[in-house]
């Protein structure tokens, strides 16, 4: 038996009361001293005693028998802290020594309270034996100008947990964390009161309040609905208020009965705090919106890239004007797709459509990566000079958009072919509208017009796209080992390192294989001329010899591939083999004329066709007024030979004036 | 005029049609990956895995690639069935009458979601559709379910074969909880409906002893599942001729373990087999994918660094996955 034994009468003996714990204080020749705490009252607790310290003299023997009989029993479990202090254990002692910096730590306040009760517990045989220890006690506690109830409770909580002066600790550790929902109504309104006269009488939700706005919500809530609509039809359909107009013209909301209400703000504030600001974004915009807008990034993709061309992310987007052809006519906007690749960010393919052909672009992107974005400037006519490319290769997975445009052809090369998810800008950039920002006026629409052509916007992009290769900062993507080897701290730079190295997971594809894959199928007329597309003519390659040129004549027309955006260059396919035409002129003019799009080149044929039934409806014409004229002027006719039998009997010799 | 439902549930049983069981590359899942089918919210995925299984493996989200990968890359795998429909009527095992595996066993047959349900009194969370019968009445029938992955595997002793049927989600949560919206205004009536498709599933395979195994996907790094999709993607490639793929796997299976990086080795193999760095990349990917070559597949294989030995080998990580119920 120790002093701080917890013991326990089971079923009551004495003047113990069954199962409430008492401390063993004292044992003394005549009797022996029992403390039990009684939790404070809060006005109390307020000021420091966490329990009432009750102290009890038993008989001596009266105590032994009791332990003979067994009726008195230490615990089963001694606690080593007080139950105040159970929920702040781990007590981190080192901790709290540590982080004694303010006046009133909790290190400073413990050496306080110790401080005062030291005298007492020097002394503290000496108070114990008195015959009335309390009354000692409270001697001391006006000695040192304490409160007697707090100072004895203090006291005995160190004597009987074995004089650890951190058993003496406040409760700090409960602050807060009392039951906010337990109460509710009017009166226990938490916070300072508004400072405006006019606030909405306003009180404490309870429990059911707050179920019944979160309910509300889930019912009332959807795309486009704002909180507030929400709030005021809760208000009437659920708390059945009403509102009811101020003598200043404004209007205010009550309960006929009196019953309370949420505030709006009250309303929002329970409904942000359980299901976050974003979800009731997301019911309100629709969960798209919120990932474009406020969505946290969750990550580059690149983290878990390891090769070039591993991933790859297509972005398209229209020409901000129009496009004009030779006359100046407007022609459809040129779209853009670039591929390119997510670890190091190089654009490596760049493709052209017109109008709203995006799944075309993205083949001819394509195939710009097939062969390379040097070859790909050679066919527009460009030189990239000292402009470094990336090398050709094909990635081998392919995010590709719903619909017929990812064609079967395509789909062979691939082994994963993923579908981005419909109206989702973020997951596959697909082509955003950037339909310039209207102001909008009250004028007639209007479009703007570049003074550029197709093949011209076209190689502004594609010149971007080697530009961006140069000029965008990588520097967030360097390893700290490309950084010590000098990588220039741009996309290409990081290209060039990581290709030396052998870390690209492109495939190479043959340039036929490419141009039969991506391109656009068109048939070539084969004339004794030569060759014909669209009423251009195409120069026959030098490759293949001029008795081909015969033998095709009789097929009338061989299959081919170009490029929408610049058939200036084309292919056609000779026996199985590619070859490459180019289009040249009936004579030397300028060869820009040569640099068109297909829309160009279709429109350019329909005028040529157009012109040679004209010309045919002008033959006739022509011919009948030239005969009228001839025969007006000479009296003859045109075309007056007579036909013959036989042989012409021509008279040789010199002629010797008999006849005539 | 068929509704849309009556539509869907007739383009499953002309892709799947009871009478006539289809494996290998006459299966036809019951819901493509092309937009029209796939669910609005997901990211469907085609594989081309003709090498592997002879046609093109359709999966519905991000989620089930990972595993769907593990599948093919298991030598012991000789089918896998994605999107397979569960019948509410009963049907015969799925390896019934398969032409060369498991000929002589006996397999219990399927006894069909709607008894399954039944048992269970799940019967008002099994999927129904409308449809008028014969004498004009407006009717409900249930509505097929569809399961997400069945394998077929071979036993270890090489004869007799057995099916998996593998459950995928992203996350463990999912397997409670419907799509991802939390604050349904009746949770727990989506939470049961939830707990029920998943629980019929699993009893409909289990009458037939065929085990069902509930994978989450971020069960597998995501390391492993890059490393899988790049051995993968290199082994559907046309590969080198049959002696020199094995002198250079040969001499990649020497540096493995030393300093020696396989670009370095390339510098040596270009000049004697004439290969170039792609082939030769293919060949290191292709012979990691058949496990011909033991590396880490917990960790990508870089080009340029030391080549590191397999420690754990997956097969044998993931084993739980493959293994059979009671026997069939």
């Amino acid at each position: 038996m120790n002093i701080g034994t917890q013991m326990v009468a089971t079923d009551g003996y004495g003047p113990l009361v069954p199962e409430r714990i008492y401390y063993l204080l004292a044992s003394q020749d005549r009797r022996v001293l029992l403390v039990w705490f009684v939790d404070a009252l809060p006005a109390e607790r307020r000021h420091g005693l966490v329990a009432r310290p009750y102290m009890l003299a038993l008989d001596r023997g009266e105590f032994e028998d009791g332990l003979i009989l067994r009726e008195i029993m230490p615990c089963s479990t001694q606690m080593a802290w007080p139950r105040w202090l159970a929920d702040a254990q781990p007590i981190d002692s080192a901790a709290l020594e540590r982080a004694a910096a303010g006046p009133r730590s909790q290190a400073w306040l413990v050496e306080q309270r110790l401080r005062t009760i030291q005298p007492a517990v020097d002394d503290y045989r000496e108070i114990l034996n008195a015959r009335d220890p309390v009354a000692t006690l409270n001697q001391y506690a006006r000695a040192a100008r304490a409160n007697a109830m707090r100072y004895r409770f203090h006291f005995l909580v160190y004597v009987l947990y074995g004089c650890q002066k951190w058993v003496l600790l406040p409760t700090y550790h409960r602050v807060g964390h009392w039951d906010r929902t337990a109460q509710g109504g009017r009166k226990s309104r938490l916070g300072r009161p508004s400072k405006r006269a006019a606030a909405p009488r306003a009180s404490r939700l309870s429990a059911a309040d707050r179920e019944l706005i979160l309910d509300t919500y889930r019912r009332y809530r959807g795309l486009g609905v704002h909180l507030s609509k929400i709030y005021v039809r809760a208000l009437k359909t659920d708390w059945h208020c009403q509102a009811a107009r101020r003598a200043d013209g404004r209007f205010e909301i009550y309960h006929p009965d009196g019953q309370p209400f949420p505030t709006y703000r009250q309303y929002e504030y329970h409904l942000v705090k359980t299901f976050g600001r974003t979800q009731l974004q997301i019911d309100r915009r629709g969960r798209e919106w919120v990932r474009n807008r406020q969505a946290i990034s969750a990550g580059r993709f690149s983290e878990h890239v390891s090769n070039l061309l591993e991933r790859v992310e297509t972005d398209g987007y229209w020409s901000a004007s129009h496009p004009v052809d030779a006359q100046g006519n407007p022609l459809p906007k040129l779209v853009t797709v670039t591929l390119a690749d997510t670890l190091s960010a190089t654009i490596f393919g760049v493709g052209f459509a017109f109008g709203s052909e995006t799944a075309a672009a993205y083949h001819a992107a394509c195939f710009s990566a097939a062969i390379g974005l040097e070859r790909t400037l050679a066919l527009f006519g460009l030189e990239a000079g000292q402009l470094d490319t990336p090398s050709a290769g094909l990635p081998p997975a392919l995010i590709t958009d719903r619909g017929p445009g990812s064609g079967a052809a395509l789909a062979e090369r691939l082994v994963f072919r993923e579908l981005a998810l419909s109206y989702s800008g973020q997951s596959k950039s697909t082509v955003e509208s950037t339909h310039p920002r209207q102001d909008g006026n009250a004028e007639a629409p209007t479009f703007a017009i570049s003074s550029l052509s197709a093949v011209g916007l076209a190689r502004q992009e594609l010149w971007r796209a080697v530009q961006q290769n140069h000029t965008s900062d990588a520097s967030a993507r360097l390893t700290p080992e490309m950084v010590a080897a000098h990588v220039p701290a741009n996309p290409i730079g990081i290209w060039r390192y990581l290709e030396e190295r052998g870390r690209t997971a492109g495939h190479t594809m043959r340039f036929e294989e490419a141009v039969r894959t991506f391109l656009q199928r068109v048939q070539f007329k084969i004339t004794r001329d030569g060759l014909k597309f669209e009423e251009m003519s195409f120069a026959w390659p030098s490759e293949v010899a001029a008795e081909r040129l015969a033998q095709y004549v009789a097929a009338g027309s061989v299959q081919g591939y170009c490029l929408e955006a610049c058939v200036r260059h084309a292919w056609i396919e000779i026996d199985g083999a590619i070859y490459r035409v180019s289009a040249r002129l009936p004579f030397e003019d300028d060869t820009g004329q040569t640099w068109i799009s297909l829309t160009e080149l279709t429109a350019h044929a329909d005028r040529l066709r157009a012109g040679r039934l004209d010309q045919a409806d002008n033959k006739c014409a022509a011919e009948l007024y030239s005969s009228t004229t001839y025969t007006a002027q000479t009296d003859k006719s045109l075309d007056t030979d007579r036909k013959q039998r036989g042989r012409a009997k021509i008279r040789r010799g010199r002629p010797t004036g008999k006849r005539s | 005029m068929p509704t849309k439902s009556q539509q869907r549930v007739a383009r499953y049983y002309a892709r799947q049609n009871p009478q006539r069981p289809a494996w290998g590359y006459q299966y036809q899942p019951a819901i493509r990956a092309v937009r029209e089918e796939a669910p609005a919210r997901s990211r469907p995925t085609i594989i081309s895995a003709e090498n592997r299984l002879g046609r093109t493996l359709h999966l519905l989200s991000r989620a089930e690639v990972g595993p769907m990968l593990l599948a093919l890359y298991a030598p012991f795998v000789f089918d896998v069935h994605e999107q397979r429909v569960l019948d509410p009527a009963p049907t015969p095992h799925p390896l019934h009458g398969h032409p060369t595996r498991g000929v002589g066993q006996l397999y219990r047959s399927l006894p069909g979601t709607w008894a399954v349900a039944a048992e269970l009194g799940y019967e008002k969370f099994h999927p129904r559709f409308p449809f008028t019968d014969s004498v004009g009445r407006r009717r409900q029938a249930p509505h097929p379910l569809v399961g997400d992955i069945l394998l077929f595997v071979t036993s270890e002793d090489g004869c007799s074969a057995y099916c998996v049927n593998w459950n995928i989600k992203a996350t463990p949560a999912d397997f409670t909880r419907r799509l991802n919206d939390f604050t349904e205004r009746k949770p727990i009536l989506s939470e049961q409906r939830a707990v029920a498709r998943h629980a019929i599933e699993r009893a409909y395979y289990a009458a037939a002893g065929i085990a069902t195994h509930e994978i989450a996907a971020d069960s597998l790094p995501p390391t492993l599942v890059a490393t899988l999709r790049e051995t993968f993607a290199a082994a559907c490639r046309p590969p080198l001729p049959a002696a020199v793929g094995h002198a250079i796997v040969e001499r990649l299976r020497h540096i493995v373990g030393s300093q020696i990086t396989p670009a370095q080795l390339l510098t040596q193999c270009s000049a004697e087999y004439g290969v170039n760095h792609e082939a030769f990349r293919d060949t290191l990917l292709t012979a990691v994918w058949h496990r011909e070559l033991r590396l880490d597949l917990f960790d990508r294989i870089y080009f340029d660094r030391p080549l590191r030995p397999e420690k754990i080998d997956v097969l044998e990580q993931y084993a739980q996955w493959f293994a059979a119920g009671d026997a069939a």
